[in-house]
């Protein structure tokens, strides 16, 4: 009988979390801890920051679902949660320069041209690990100013719609096509491109 | 940056968000502009990167770990709300013990002085049997004999 059930909506979840459900907040955890990492470690360069993120915005998430309502887009407003914590938990260690990704025991070789990307010649890019890729491009996106940063990551990684990404930003779509433009520019500087 | 106009039009081409007008258009002015077609490979460089790393792999039971630390903290939460919730309730049922307890002794205390104040008029309500302490009394020494009795006073008479 219970495999005949249709899974709880996140709206519906939402709604049980408000009353302290935590079944609900079981399932919501399963659903999206996996992409707060994600968007957590990209935002803000810092591994071991990303527990504290996923944290937070789910006591969040519990504090204000009453606040939810339901014409809105859950996705985009989770997202508008977790780059909030991000920002305030961030802050503390914003004036570091050198960020604490640990995805990958080998640094990236000394004779990395990013230019042979845009050459079109494989033979250095090759010799990068996926990993080191990774690195490399989690400590370019901690250049970028942050709207910059968070549209990308939203666009690149989350898939998010030019609209949905101006939701979580509270921006005009116009806006965010700028900032999108900015933080390619500006990551193609950091290239040397 | 004469051409900081197409900057835009040249990244919602590559994320495919450009309408087939704006596109043609677009392209038209690649054919002619050294400058966006060097901007355009930067930034379709710049997409292959941001594409290129795989998924991030998340470490081993975070989804618990999240899941039991909020919990808690849910709880602990819901059960400060209680206690400030049953603090008030506490509060109130003090106050409503106090004036229950005074409201319970000026009756009492109402009663017992009405009873005080019949006793004085009419004297202490009689028995129907009495035990009377019988004494002879010489006028010198006091008693010097006494005996017990039952003495019936019957409905409500004297002895």
């Amino acid at each position: 009988m219970a495999g005949s059930m249709a899974p709880l909506t996140d709206e519906e979840l939402i709604g049980m979390l408000a009353e302290g459900d935590e079944n609900a907040l079981r399932i919501l955890v399963e659903r999206y801890s996996a992409s707060i990492y994600r968007f957590s470690v990209r935002y803000t360069g810092d591994e071991s920051l990303a527990e504290d993120v996923a944290q937070e915005v789910f006591f969040r998430l519990f504090l204000h679902a009453k606040k939810f309502t339901s014409g809105r887009s859950f996705r985009t407003w989770l997202f508008t949660i977790v780059r909030n914590v991000g920002i305030d938990l961030a802050r503390p260690y914003s004036h570091r320069k050198s960020f604490s990704v640990r995805l990958g025991k080998d640094s990236v070789g000394e004779d990395f041209a990013p230019e042979s990307i845009a050459n079109g010649s494989p033979t250095q890019e090759e010799r990068m690990t996926a990993q080191e890729r990774q690195r490399m491009v989690i400590e370019m996106l901690q250049d970028l100013p942050e709207k910059q940063r968070a549209a990308i990551v939203l666009k690149y990684y989350e898939d998010m719609s030019t609209k949905e990404i101006a939701e979580v930003l509270g921006k005009s779509v116009s806006s965010v096509e700028a900032l999108l433009a900015r933080g390619k520019r500006n990551l193609a500087k950091s290239l040397k491109l | 940056m004469r051409c900081q106009k197409w900057a835009v039009e040249i990244s919602k081409l590559l994320e495919g968000e450009l309408s087939a007008e704006r596109e043609a258009e677009l392209r038209r002015h690649l054919e002619s502009c050294r400058h966006c077609q060097s901007l355009e490979a930067r930034f379709r460089a710049v997409s292959d990167l941001l594409n290129s790393p795989p998924e991030l792999p998340v470490p081993d039971f975070f989804a618990q770990r999240i899941t039991a630390s909020v919990s808690e903290r849910m709880r602990h939460h819901s059960g400060s709300r209680f206690a400030r919730a049953t603090g008030v309730l506490r509060y109130r049922f003090r106050v409503a013990v106090m004036a229950v307890t005074l409201m319970v002794g000026l009756l009492i205390g109402g009663l017992a002085g009405r009873d005080i104040a019949t006793l004085a008029q009419v004297g202490p309500a009689r028995p129907s049997y009495d035990l009377l302490v019988l004494g002879e009394f010489s006028a010198q020494s006091g008693p010097v004999d006494y005996g017990l009795i039952w003495h019936d006073h019957g409905e409500g008479g004297s002895p």
